[in-house]
């Protein structure tokens, strides 16, 4: 199956010092792939020239065969969303309208609102659970609700590829769930590439059917779970213990953190 | 108060009817008694006595400059709002009010009376300049920042409000009250010329405005989130930045500094239709004209010693009635 | 004629001021500043020029005072100036001189007196007053006296006489016209003439081109200052205006209708010469008029 997004040998920093240092990944569609890596490993630099934001300074990008710059906006937009970790707080603005904005790519600035887009945004809040918040504004909705709203907006944009940015960092254990649920899902159903940059080890265990694990500026390991998750690599990139083993109830491998102070991690500046 | 009746369209024909009740009422208000009769004779007879050339060319003028004007304001407020994600930002914050000033007080404090046609170009002119110095002054290799424009206007404000005073010192002193005035705003410089010169810039800005309704809507929801929207983020932001400049110099060159109508109407109809732009600027167009005119209606009555500076009366009579649409809605805008 | 004021003659007297403050002079003051040029013409007029030894910039009448020493403006008298020239009196004026500064002279022992006449009479009384704290008060007495008489010879002789509304404006664009309490509204009542703009509270209330039209004055006079220009013709061409239509606009010195000095009686004669003239202009009408329009 060819990448729907791929990226090869990036390199890439903020003044003088390299960040990546030469990360290649591919998205396939219809899998869900998960971004993992301490703070500062460049998770969300990768999803920044992933997305066309940023350009590498060496190595290329290709969204299907073609590097972004090549794209006009909106077409580029249909092809490729984003969720970022922070949705608008006080944005007067109702769900439906917010998720309605999704749609801009297939708009423009003179399209009307078609019967296609009406259907897309209703189906993108059905697929969040939105749907009966609809008419409340974002204000009033709570963290976990702005969240699923923001991953709706990029349901209804329609892109193939959908780039999540460590979008659950601020939300309880019941809204991650959630969040999980609803982007599996939708790459099974949809096809749709995903892929989440993610600091939640026990919830990447048991979801996650490919895992890039990105330390000291490379991948320093992608594959399934059991291949990534090693204690040894662990210890590696985030410097912590872990102990290993499957969860009775569902069967997907569990990882735990040990106690101990951690260490200092490979490749940690 | 959500979702139901800010949907419903009966919004913008309460807006229409309360503008132009506004002008009616402004038409009818002033010392020279004009009756219905002779409006209607000075109207569709084209009557020529008193009343008829007071009501022509003095009195509908004024308040159909006292709409654009308050319409144009508005309409920018909103777009500088959303340019600037900022509830505070007004037409007036990133140097069009420095600028026009600068150019309207050349003409006015240090040329003959025969250059005074020629005060409202001056005004536009160097409303126009300014906001140019600020756009290229913020603008980066990486696009144009909201931060670094209010920065931007800031300094430059700060600059040509030092040059203002410096201006009003120099000036010979039966020049000082004119220029004060303007400074305060007025629509008593209206004429029929001026009113019909201005009405092709309105009318352009708040259109442009309206087809990037869209644009100023991903706008809000940052730089990087609206470019992976599929927003080009830079043309717009730069569209938008000129278009709005744009409306409110071209008013401000002819009516002069009025304040709190483009920082406050919009907030008033985000009250009233939310904060899709598509609904939004109109509204804010209607409201803010309305809003004007009443203004300048109660201006010109409520004071025994004569008329009072628009401005005043837009902030005096405005604050408490937008505090009070504001606390309903839970202060939420 | 005021008995105490002849009696203020011998030194040394103490003579209160408009504030109340009583001023001592033990002889005739040798070094005078003026901070108002009113007050240095009533100087000159006093004769008594000759013990000035600072002045506004503003002084400019009569010529020779332009060339006296300047301490700085009416709001903005340099205090340091005035000090330097070590003045036995300083004249001034609680009508436009900063009251700190008086005070902060005062401090320094410098004797100073405020004036601030509001009216003609006020201003006759004035010129006596300052006649006889200046040494010069059968001058000082002199001077008002033919004042007074010039004064009255401006009235209009009979009571039968039209009356014109009359609007007195100090800024055409926008015409801020000069109500009541000011000195050209008393001006324009003396003349036998009806201020327009007495309708409106306040002292330089604006009016808009709509008000002009709808007090139809029939003699407009303008305050001529640096900067003040003739209207413009979008307002002149409101010939429901009598004065726009017959063409009687008079611009007149704005120095001699604002200053409290000797000269207001100049500003005096010729607007009654304009108020007569217009009515010379009239066609003759049976019986005496109310006057005016509305």
């Amino acid at each position: 199956m060819t990448p729907v997004l791929s990226a090869h040998g990036v390199r890439f920093g903020y003044g003088d010092r390299d960040i990546l240092l030469g990360v290649s990944v591919d998205l396939l569609p219809g899998e869900v792939t998960i971004l993992l890596g301490p703070n500062g490993a460049g998770k969300s630099t990768l999803i920044r020239i992933l997305s066309g934001i940023l350009a590498p300074r060496e190595g290329e990008v290709l969204l299907c065969g073609r590097p972004p710059g090549e794209f006009r906006r909106r077409e580029m937009a249909r092809l490729l969303s984003v969720v970022g970790q922070d949705p608008p707080v006080d944005f007067p603005m109702t769900v439906a309208a917010y998720v309605g904005l999704g749609r801009f790519p297939h708009q423009g600035f003179f399209g009307g609102t078609s019967p296609e887009d009406r259907e897309q945004v209703e189906r993108a809040m059905e697929r969040t659970e939105l749907a009966g918040l609809r008419d409340r504004t974002l204000s009033e909705i709570s963290a976990g609700e702005r969240q699923r709203a923001a991953v709706a907006r990029a349901i209804a944009q329609g892109a193939r590829v959908m780039l999540l940015d460590e979008p659950t960092a601020f939300l309880d254990i019941r809204h991650r769930v959630a969040f999980y649920e609803i982007v599996t899902q939708l790459s099974a159903t949809s096809g749709i590439a995903a892929l989440v940059a993610s600091h939640d080890l026990t919830l990447c265990a048991e979801y996650g059917e490919r895992i890039v694990l990105l330390s000291g500026g490379t991948v320093a390991a992608q594959g399934r779970p059991e291949e990534v998750l090693t204690p040894s690599n662990v210890r590696a990139a985030y410097g912590v213990e872990v102990a290993r083993d499957r969860n009775p109830a569902t069967g997907a491998l569990r990882v735990t953190p040990l106690r101990g102070m951690p260490a200092k991690p490979r490749g940690a500046s | 108060m959500t979702g139901g009746w800010k949907k419903s369209g009966a919004v913008f024909p309460i807006l229409a009817a309360a503008l132009l009740g506004a002008l009616v009422l402004s038409a009818a208000t002033g010392p020279v008694p004009i009756s219905l009769r002779a409006a209607f004779d000075a109207i569709f007879r084209g009557t020529d006595d008193t009343s008829a050339r007071v009501l022509l060319s003095l009195r509908l003028p004024r308040a159909l400059l006292g709409a654009l004007v308050g319409g144009a304001l508005a309409s920018s407020g909103v777009a500088f709002q959303a340019l600037l994600r900022n509830p505070l930002a007004d037409p007036y914050i990133l140097g069009v009010s420095g600028g026009a000033a600068v150019g309207a007080l050349t003409v006015a404090l240090f040329l003959s009376a025969a250059a005074s046609p020629f005060l409202p170009l001056c005004a536009f002119a160097g409303a126009s300049l300014s906001a140019l110095a600020v756009f290229l002054l913020a603008r980066r290799r990486s696009g144009v920042s909201p931060e670094r424009l209010i920065l931007m206007g800031v300094v430059v404000g700060a600059f040509l409000n030092a040059v203002i005073m410096l201006m009003v010192t120099l000036a010979p002193p039966g020049k000082i009250p004119g220029a004060l005035y303007w400074l305060m705003g007025d629509l008593g410089l209206g004429t029929p010329h001026r009113v019909a010169v201005l009405f092709p810039y309105v009318a352009l800005g708040t259109v442009l405005l309206y087809l990037l309704s869209r644009g100023l809507d991903l706008l809000l929801l940052g730089d990087h989130a609206a470019f992976q929207a599929g927003l080009s983020v830079e043309r717009v932001k730069t569209a938008t930045y000129l278009t709005a400049s744009l409306l409110a110099g071209s008013v401000v060159a002819v009516s002069g500094l009025i304040g709190f109508v483009g920082l406050i109407v919009p907030h008033g109809a985000r009250v009233l239709v939310g904060s899709g732009h598509r609904r939004l600027l109109p509204a804010a167009f209607l409201l803010g004209a309305a809003f004007l005119v009443l203004s300048d209606t109660l201006a010109r009555v409520a004071s025994p010693a004569g008329e009072l500076p628009v401005g005043a009366v837009t902030a005096l009579a405005g604050a408490p009635f937008f505090l009070y649409l504001l606390r309903r809605n839970g202060g939420r805008s | 004629m005021d008995r105490s004021a002849s009696a203020a003659d011998r030194f040394p007297l103490a003579s209160k001021d408009d504030r109340g403050v009583t001023v001592r002079l033990a002889a005739p003051p040798r070094r005078v500043v003026s901070l108002a040029p009113s007050l240095t013409e009533i100087v000159f007029l006093l004769g008594r020029d000759g013990s000035l030894v600072g002045v506004t910039r503003f002084c400019n009448v009569p010529a020779a005072a332009s060339n006296l020493p300047k301490i700085g403006g009416v709001i903005d008298p340099d205090v340091e100036k005035i000090v330097a020239l070590s003045p036995d009196l300083v004249l001034c004026t609680t009508d436009g001189n900063p009251r700190e500064k008086v005070r902060a002279l005062e401090e320094m022992g410098i004797p100073c007196f405020a004036v601030a006449p509001q009216d003609l009479e006020a201003v006759f009384m004035t010129i006596e007053r300052l006649g006889g704290l200046l040494g010069a008060a059968d001058r000082g007495r002199a001077e008002a006296g033919a004042l007074r008489r010039r004064a009255r010879l401006a009235h209009p002789v009979s009571t039968g006489v039209e009356t014109p509304s009359v609007l007195f404006v100090v800024s055409t664009t926008p015409i801020i016209a000069a109500g009541v309490g000011t000195f050209m509204d008393e001006l324009v009542r003396l003349a036998g003439g009806r201020n327009v703009a007495t309708r409106f509270s306040g002292r330089y209330p604006r009016l808009s081109v709509e008000e002009l039209v709808a007090a139809r004055p029939d003699v407009i006079f303008v305050a001529g200052m640096a900067g003040v220009e003739r209207f413009p013709p979008e307002v002149t061409r409101w010939k429901e205006i009598p004065a726009f239509r017959d063409g009687a606009v008079i611009t007149l010195d704005g120095d001699l209708v604002t200053r409290p000095g000797p000269r207001l009686v100049t500003a005096l004669e010729k607007v009654s010469a304009a108020l007569a003239d217009w009515r010379a202009r009239r066609p003759k009408a049976p019986g005496s008029g109310a006057g005016g329009k509305r």
